[in-house]
């Protein structure tokens, strides 16, 4: 018996119980749709997040203080940015620090989040301007009041009107009032919690030099430093980590105050972390896939059984045993093959849909979607077999006088 | 010679019991003979029939069927020998149920390894030999029992077997399709198609040129009919009763 001719003859068979093929696909579909979808959200997120730490370009390093006692020469200060540059290794060195106000828009009053920003912030953090610029050296050095504000304040705020050149009234929790005028707009980027951040009751975000935010707030205390590195080797990393730890511990005269984290490191825990979450539920998808391979072998057990008369008719026609095997082998891959491609349909959509609700781009993964395939229709030769097998040695004398 | 046994025995044995069916069993059929098989349960007759029949096989002697040595022959082999040699018509009539009577007839040549084309000419051209070209392309829950062991019978035709073997083919069947049954036996063997069939019913074993009897394993008789029943009198018989 040819190929074309076993599946011809299974898909018949598999008609001529339709509710109970359909029911079983059922279980394959799942587990195959879990394991797409799983393996594509996986994918788009870790491309997301490499996609996102490409973007800050080179390894940035982030100095902090360590826990315990902090004296106030420990403390660092702006002229500690200067120092870091010293270090060969170092391209760019920035900060940021916080602050908060209100803002008021028309009748409303809303609160504003301000970030304070060093002039070569913008180049270890960068962000795409949709209008106008970033703060830069000339507003620090001269704590102009100047204000980068999101494209969606924007959009919100001034009604088409080029944002440029307005004037924003910010009062700060300290009790004084500035008046910044705004020179920049920032893109605002698809994120995946992008949509949930659009809310009135959510702070405005502002930008502004860090020098004018310290000028209001009468200190210059800063929370971290940030610097950016080419370096990408490890042991290397740690070397120019430790440099610039020597070289605030020399101006500062003293010890074992600061520590160095790079993004890097952030980015493989992270990375770690978002395998395990995948494998943990790729596992769970899997246990589906066996569960719906168990009702494959059940309902072909069954089946074998309803059909005892037609094998020992089949057998007295001339089938051998091999053509029986292959019976029920085609049967058991048609059904996990085509619950297969349904499953790895829903799977891409599923991927979609679930990309396009977190704003991330899907990734589509053919290897994995010709993985899926092979995978059901090897799960189909593996649970068929012991049915096919136990057709196949039915003896045909019994099954002819089989009721 | 179609059928030749040399002391054909068969013994089962079930755990320390063993029960010989056949004994020393020597039976010839020629080309063109029609056979009817008899005895009553527990002659040996049903394992007469599985051997003949390269089902089963037998536990001493020689069985050739068409100059071959069945007794030699593997499992493989022997599928082959029922798929080509035998042509098998049952008392159930055993179609698939979900599939035509042109389909069902194409079977055995599917697992001969014919391109659907000619199966399905040879398969029609079967059909119509047994009067069936009209329904072929009815499933077996749209016909009579009649119609049913015509299919059958066309099924056991399609490879050109060089035996029919027929057990109890009209065992589930009234008069009137029993002797329209026997009438396409009859026909078939006038055309030179050599039939056993399997009975237990003496009318119908009249119908046929020759009967062996069984009898604990053992054949106790092997008469030739003098004067074979033709059905197709006799069927002309019961329209005219009707009448």
């Amino acid at each position: 018996m040819n190929i074309i001719e076993s599946f011809k003859q299974a898909l018949s068979s598999l008609r001529a119980n339709k509710l109970r093929s359909i029911l079983t696909m059922v279980g394959i579909i799942m587990g195959v749709f879990s394991v797409i979808t799983i393996v594509a959200i996986g994918n788009a997120t870790q491309s997301y997040m490499d996609n996102e730490f490409a973007k800050i370009g080179a390894n940035v390093l982030v100095v902090y203080y360590k826990s315990g006692t902090i004296n106030s020469n420990d403390i660092l200060k702006n002229d500690d940015l200067k120092a870091i540059g010293t270090v060969e290794e170092i391209k760019n060195v920035g900060t940021a620090i916080s602050g908060s106000g209100s803002l008021r828009l028309g009748s409303k009053n809303r609160t504003a989040s301000i970030t304070g920003i060093s002039s070569q912030y913008k180049e270890i953090m960068p962000a795409e301007m949709a209008e106008g610029r970033m703060i830069n050296d000339i507003d620090n050095s001269t704590r102009s009041n100047v204000v980068v504000i999101t494209e969606e304040f924007a959009n919100a705020n001034f009604n088409g009107q080029n944002p440029i050149g307005q004037k924003l009234r910010v009062t700060l929790n300290s009790g004084s009032s500035l008046n910044l005028t705004v020179v920049g707009v920032t893109e605002t980027e698809d994120s995946p919690f992008g949509n949930m951040m659009v809310n009135e009751n959510q702070p405005v975000s502002l930008t502004i030099p860090m020098t004018t935010l310290q000028s209001y707030y009468g200190d210059n205390t800063l929370n971290y430093i940030y610097a950016s590195v080419e370096e990408t080797d490890s042991s290397e990393l740690k070397k120019i980590a430790d440099k610039v730890v020597r070289v605030l511990e020399s101006k500062h005269g003293n010890k074992d105050k600061y520590a160095i984290e790079f993004l890097s490191d952030y980015q493989e825990m992270l990375n770690s972390m978002l395998g395990i979450v995948s494998s943990v539920l790729l596992v769970v998808a899997v246990i589906t896939l066996v569960v719906g391979g168990i009702g494959i072998v059940n309902i072909l057990l069954v089946s074998v059984t309803e059909r005892i008369r037609e094998i020992g008719v089949r057998k007295a026609l001339g089938a051998r045993k091999r053509d029986i095997v292959v019976q029920f082998i085609t049967e058991s891959i048609m059904l996990t093959g085509i619950s297969g491609l349904i499953g790895i349909l829903f799977g891409i959509l599923g991927g979609f849909l679930i990309s396009s609700l977190i704003k991330i781009p899907p990734v589509v993964n053919i290897k994995v979607i010709v993985l899926a395939f092979l995978g059901s229709v090897a799960l189909g030769l593996l649970f068929g077999v012991y049915p096919a097998k136990k057709a196949a040695d039915l003896d045909p004398i019994e099954s002819l006088r089989y009721e | 010679m179609i059928i030749s046994m040399k002391n054909l025995g068969k013994i089962y044995k079930n755990g320390q019991i063993e029960v010989e069916a056949l004994k020393h069993a020597n039976i010839d059929i020629e080309k063109e003979e029609f056979v009817a098989i008899m005895g009553p349960s527990g002659s040996g007759k049903s394992t007469m029939m599985n051997i003949i029949g390269c089902l089963d096989k037998s536990t001493s002697g020689e069985y050739w069927l068409d100059g071959i040595n069945i007794s030699t022959l593997n499992e493989v082999e022997l599928a082959r020998i029922r798929n080509l040699k035998i042509g098998f018509v049952f008392q159930s009539f055993n179609l698939l149920p979900r599939i035509t009577a042109l389909q069902n007839v194409e079977l055995p040549m599917i697992y001969a390894g014919i391109g659907s084309k000619e199966r399905r000419k040879k398969a029609s051209s079967a059909l119509e030999r047994v009067g069936l070209e009209e329904r072929m392309h009815h499933k077996p829950n749209e016909m009579s029992g009649g119609q049913k062991q015509r299919v059958a019978i066309a099924r056991a035709l399609v490879n050109s077997p060089a035996l029919i073997l027929a057990d109890e083919p009209t065992g589930n069947l009234d008069s009137t399709s029993s002797e329209e049954i026997m009438s396409v036996f009859q026909d078939l063997n006038r055309e030179g198609v050599t039939i056993v069939l399997v009975t237990h019913e003496p009318d119908i074993a009249e119908h046929t040129k020759r009967v062996l009897r069984f009898r604990d394993g053992i054949i106790r008789a092997d008469e030739t009919v003098k004067n074979p029943v033709d059905a197709r009198e006799v069927l002309k018989n019961y329209s005219m009763m009707e009448e």
